[in-house]
């Protein structure tokens, strides 16, 4: 079960990771508080696990990453998408949608599921 | 433990950097984190908590970034690494592209000399390695073999016997769990004009059990098909024959065929590409006791010790010793011919492996030496690619150097020569093995004919050893001159000492162009020797003339014809055949010379005994009127059989001119007579009419015989006519397909007729050296070729990196003709030297080869003379050619140059 749980999870981490960096370069903490403040705080996800998230992708060759430096100064690690990423950013959030809305369908009603699409699109 | 440790430290000394990114990242972001609380409200101490809470197992995320970011360093370097190769290989590409001759004479030269060492390997394998195809656990099979005991020694084993000696073994030998019989015919296939020859195997009822393979379709036959008086009429087919002669013809099991006039039912169908035990293709099998009909002498067979016509099959038990099972054969064997001749009583049996060449040994063991001889080419050709690499290496030295003093490490540059070797040497094998496609095919269909090859001649095995081959020559011929060249030094060169010529590395291909130039000269030597021993034979004096001779056999066996009326049916095929437009001679023989021949006691009147000859005898051929002049047989004195002599006339004989002299020293022996037998009074005696030339009977070297003909139609023993011999006008083509259709004319009811030239019969004989003359002159002719361009290359190179020097000579006025020597002594000199080494290396291994050669010394003055002229003279050119170009520099712009 845990494994199973962990898969949902570093699925959906890895899609919202992604997200997070769709919007430009950005350091570890940014990320994780975009994430947080997306949510709000629902996921309940440590912050290491971000930043595990933050270099498997970074090794997929989905991430970029280079040392800058901060507002504040301090010397962070900068993330940016690669092609790769951003393309499979799009294939995520596709079938991502796809299996929202087949989940919706089934606990939720019709009606939901069609709203839901209609945002996405 | 020292590499543990070692590993440890380097472990060490690189991970901080990966460990470092870590730490920082992680206390950054908690320093933000912590920053952030602060901002929300929260005390230092309590924010630093929150921090540390939200970000989880501090410990853990370290270890698994850490990990995480080590692996992806790998994977960088790695995909860096492939693609540094893959720049390497794209400059090796474009170098090539650049100097297309040192790819041509690399790639060339490699590619033949593998080329030429994969079809060889492809040709041993098959002949002397590999078992036959089909046959199950074939390590377990043997074949027998028995050494006959003459008086006072042994013969050489060969591997025919009598069926009661085969009797006796079949009964049971301890340590065999199975012995078959086989034996060999050619059998005609239908009749008239839709007949066709089929090879058949007489197999005893053991045999398919002990090959172990099961049917494609139907059955095979079994002991219960081999039962005594005549067995069960069935028959086996293969699938080539099955496939071309029956039009793979599904319902052909159940199906009767007619094999020289008797029926006999398909039962069975071998499985693709099984041929029994044979070499040669095999079209059917049969039962024994089932050819009663079609064997000559009816069942005489059964009993006739003296019948010596069977193949002896066994399969040892497993774990049973090879010398133990056959004393036990030999036990059995000595037993069946106890009351026989202790030639056989006394034999001793041997076995062999299934997989060697079942026929007489002389064409495997050429083929042996042939791959030794292609291994040889090779090394010529690696000797020939490593000193264009060194060249290369020369040549590119100041390029190398100031690419070193640009900054790119040795290593890489390494790398780069090994990649372009790798390169170069995998486009070489790519080309041998394309050449091995075509040479093999070309090697069966012309040198091995009538062997039973199918399938591709690049197989997996010949694939593996090729690939093991062209490794090794890529170390030979590329490595180590590169390890060489990599030693630059950039400042020496850059200052121009480079062109001055180094001298350890004319030195090293000095002696690459002699080690070259000495195995060359005696592989040229090998192929003088066995073109020597093709001169030989084609001038042996046979006694018969075999060109534009000919055989036609007609097999009447299975028509329960007598013996008056198969002599007349013969008789009225070789008067039509004489009546033919081309025809000078034809006449009806009892064995002819180099096919078959009988033997038997004499007994002259008036002599208590006659001396015995080393070659035995006397042999006998039954002939008729037109015989003799059909063979080309020389008559000496007295007169030829005529239409005079036959049945009931006084019975005459001509002899051999040694059996003559022999027999009758000091006096003529027309008019005297002698005996066939032992006891004179028996049969009526033959009055010697005429005296022939002494002829071959069976082989191409035969101690001396004696030999007599008698006439066919007084023969008193019950022979029947085998062949006609026919002689054709000189340049008058293959006369086989219009005498077929000249009796098939008249009678409808023949059986396919086999027409053999004379030409063909001897070619088979004289297999093994034309097999070592041909291929010994292409691979001798290839590595003159690939030595030639080895010298060539020395002296093109020396000529092109003394262009200064000799400028300056030449604007000092030194005369032309000494510049050319100057240029081409080296070479030559060392070509001179290899020449003397190669005479002296082919001396001193080739008493070894004595034994393949046929009545040739290995000493030869004349194979060895011209051998070494040629190389001479080849020798000469190669270095002549680029020596001229040193006559044509141009003083002022040699000196102008740099």
């Amino acid at each position: 079960m845990a494994s199973a749980d962990f898969d949902l999870l570093s699925g959906t981490l890895d899609l919202l990771v992604l997200r997070a960096l769709s919007g430009g370069a950005q350091h570890g903490f940014g990320v994780t508080q975009w994430i947080r403040q997306a949510t709000l705080d629902e996921l309940r996800v440590e912050d290491g696990a971000m930043y595990t998230a933050l270099h498997r992708l970074e090794k997929q060759g989905l991430l970029e990453s280079e040392w800058g430096v901060t507002e504040n100064n301090r010397r962070a690690r900068y993330y940016t998408l690669t092609a790769t990423g951003r393309r499979e950013l799009a294939r995520d959030t596709a079938r991502w949608t796809a299996y929202a809305v087949a989940v919706f369908r089934v606990l939720k009603s019709q009606r939901e599921a069609i709203r839901l699409l209609q945002q996405t699109s | 433990m020292a590499n543990r440790i070692s590993r440890l430290f380097r472990l060490a000394a690189r991970e901080p950097s990966v460990t470092d990114d870590v730490e920082q990242e992680i206390s950054t972001h908690l320093e933000q984190l912590t920053e952030w609380y602060r901002e929300q409200g929260l005390g230092p101490e309590a924010a630093r908590e929150a921090a540390r809470r939200r970000f989880g197992d501090l410990d853990r995320f370290r270890r698994q970034l850490g990990s995480i970011d080590r692996s992806a360093g790998r994977r960088r370097r790695w995909f860096g690494h492939l693609d540094s190769i893959r720049q390497d290989v794209g400059l090796a590409f474009r170098g090539l592209r650049r100097s297309p001759g040192y790819a041509a004479v690399v790639i060339g030269t490699l590619g033949l000399a593998l080329g030429a060492n994969a079809t060889m390997f492809g040709v041993v394998d098959r002949l002397l390695l590999q078992p036959p195809p089909g046959v199950v656990a074939p390590h377990e099979v043997r074949r027998i073999q028995a050494a006959r005991w003459f008086d006072d020694h042994y013969s050489e084993p060969w591997d025919a016997v009598s069926y009661p000696s085969f009797e006796g073994l079949r009964g049971g030998v301890a340590g065999l769990s199975r012995v078959a019989a086989v034996t060999q015919a050619t059998l005609s296939f239908g009749l008239g004009v839709e007949a066709r020859p089929a090879r058949a195997v007489f197999a005893s009822g053991e045999y398919f059990d002990l090959v172990g393979t099961a049917p494609a379709r139907g059955r095979f036959f079994t002991d219960a098909d081999d039962q005594p008086p005549s067995g069960t009429a069935v028959v086996v087919l293969s699938d080539r024959f099955w496939r071309t002669a029956l039009g793979a013809d599904p319902a052909a099991i159940g199906r009767t065929i007619m094999l020289n006039s008797q029926p006999y039912q398909v039962i069975g169908i071998g499985p693709e590409r099984f041929n029994g035990t044979d070499l040669e293709p095999i079209d059917l099998w049969l039962p024994f006791q089932a050819v009663g009909p079609l064997v000559q002498g009816g069942s005489e067979w059964r009993t006739g010790r003296g019948w010596q016509w069977l193949n002896l099959l066994a399969r040892i038990e497993p774990g049973v010793s090879d010398e133990l099972a056959a004393a036990e054969a030999t036990r059995a064997y000595r037993a069946a011919n106890a009351d026989f001749a202790p030639f056989e009583a006394r034999a001793t049996l041997s076995f062999r492996s299934l997989a060697a060449y079942s026929e007489s040994a002389g064409p495997e063991r050429v083929a042996g030496w042939l791959y030794g001889v292609t291994l040889i080419v090779l090394l010529i050709a690696c000797a020939n690619v490593a000193n264009v690499v060194l060249a290369r290496g020369i040549v590119r030295r100041s390029e190398t150097a100031v690419r070193q003093a640009l900054g790119i490490s040795r290593g890489r540059m390494f790398r780069q020569s090994l990649v372009e070797t790798v390169l170069v040497v995998g486009l070489g094998l790519v080309l041998g093995l394309a050449l091995t496609r075509w040479g093999g095919l070309v090697v069966r269909r012309v040198l091995l004919e009538g062997t039973a090859w199918d399938g591709d001649p690049v197989n997996l095995r010949v694939l593996a050893t090729t690939a093991v081959a062209g490794v090794l020559a890529a170390f030979l011929a590329s490595l180590w001159p590169l390890l060489r060249s990599a030693r630059v030094d950039p400042a020496t060169e850059l200052h121009g000492a480079g062109r001055a010529i180094s001298r350890s590395g004319a030195r090293a291909r000095g002696g690459l162009l002699l080690v070259q130039t000495t195995l060359c000269t005696a592989l040229v030597v090998l192929a003088g020797l066995f073109l020597r021993s093709i001169a030989t034979i084609r001038s042996l004096d046979l006694g018969i003339r075999p060109d534009d001779a000919y055989l036609v056999s007609m097999d009447l066996d299975g028509r329960n014809l007598d013996r008056a009326e198969s002599i007349r049916m013969f008789e009225w095929a070789a008067d039509r055949i004489r009546t033919m437009p081309g025809v000078t001679a034809a006449g009806l023989t009892f064995g002819a010379p180099f096919r078959s021949n009988s033997g038997g006691r004499i007994t002259v009147p008036g002599k208590d005994s006659i001396p015995r000859l080393e070659g035995g005898g006397p042999y006998y051929f039954a002939i008729g009127p037109g015989t003799l002049a059909a063979y080309g047989i020389r008559l000496l004195q007295g007169r030829d059989v005529g239409p005079a002599d036959r049945r009931g006339s006084a019975p005459v004989a001509l002899v051999s001119e040694r059996m003559a002299r022999t027999i009758w020293p000091n006096e003529s022996a027309l008019g005297k007579c002698f005996y066939p037998g032992r006891i004179a009074d028996s049969v009526p005696c033959l009055e010697v009419v005429g005296v022939v030339a002494d002829l071959h009977r069976q082989e191409l070297d035969e101690p001396p015989f004696f030999l007599y003909f008698s006439v066919l139609d007084q023969a008193t023993e019950p022979l029947l006519p085998h062949h006609i011999v026919v002689r054709m006008e000189p340049g008058r083509p293959n006369p086989a397909e219009a005498i077929r259709q000249r009796l098939l004319a008249e009678r409808t009811d023949l059986p396919f007729l086999p027409v053999q030239s004379y030409r063909e019969i001897l070619g088979r004989q004289a297999r093994q050296w034309n097999l070592g003359a041909s291929l010994l002159t292409v691979f001798g002719g290839l590595s003159l070729a690939i030595a030639a361009i080895g010298l060539y290359g020395v002296v093109a190179f020396g000529v092109s990196q003394r262009t200064r020097e000799i400028g300056l000579r030449a604007a000092l006025g030194a005369p032309p003709r000494r510049l050319f020597w100057t240029t081409v002594r080296g070479g030559m000199a060392t070509a001179a030297l290899g020449i003397a080494a190669g005479v002296g290396l082919a001396l001193l291994t080739g008493g070894r080869l004595e034994a393949l050669l046929f009545r040739t010394r290995a000493t030869d003055p004349l194979v060895l003379g011209t051998a070494a002229a040629v190389v001479v003279l080849v020798s000469a050119l190669a270095a002549a050619i680029p020596g001229r170009r040193a006559l044509r520099i141009d003083p002022t712009q040699a000196l102008r140059a740099d």
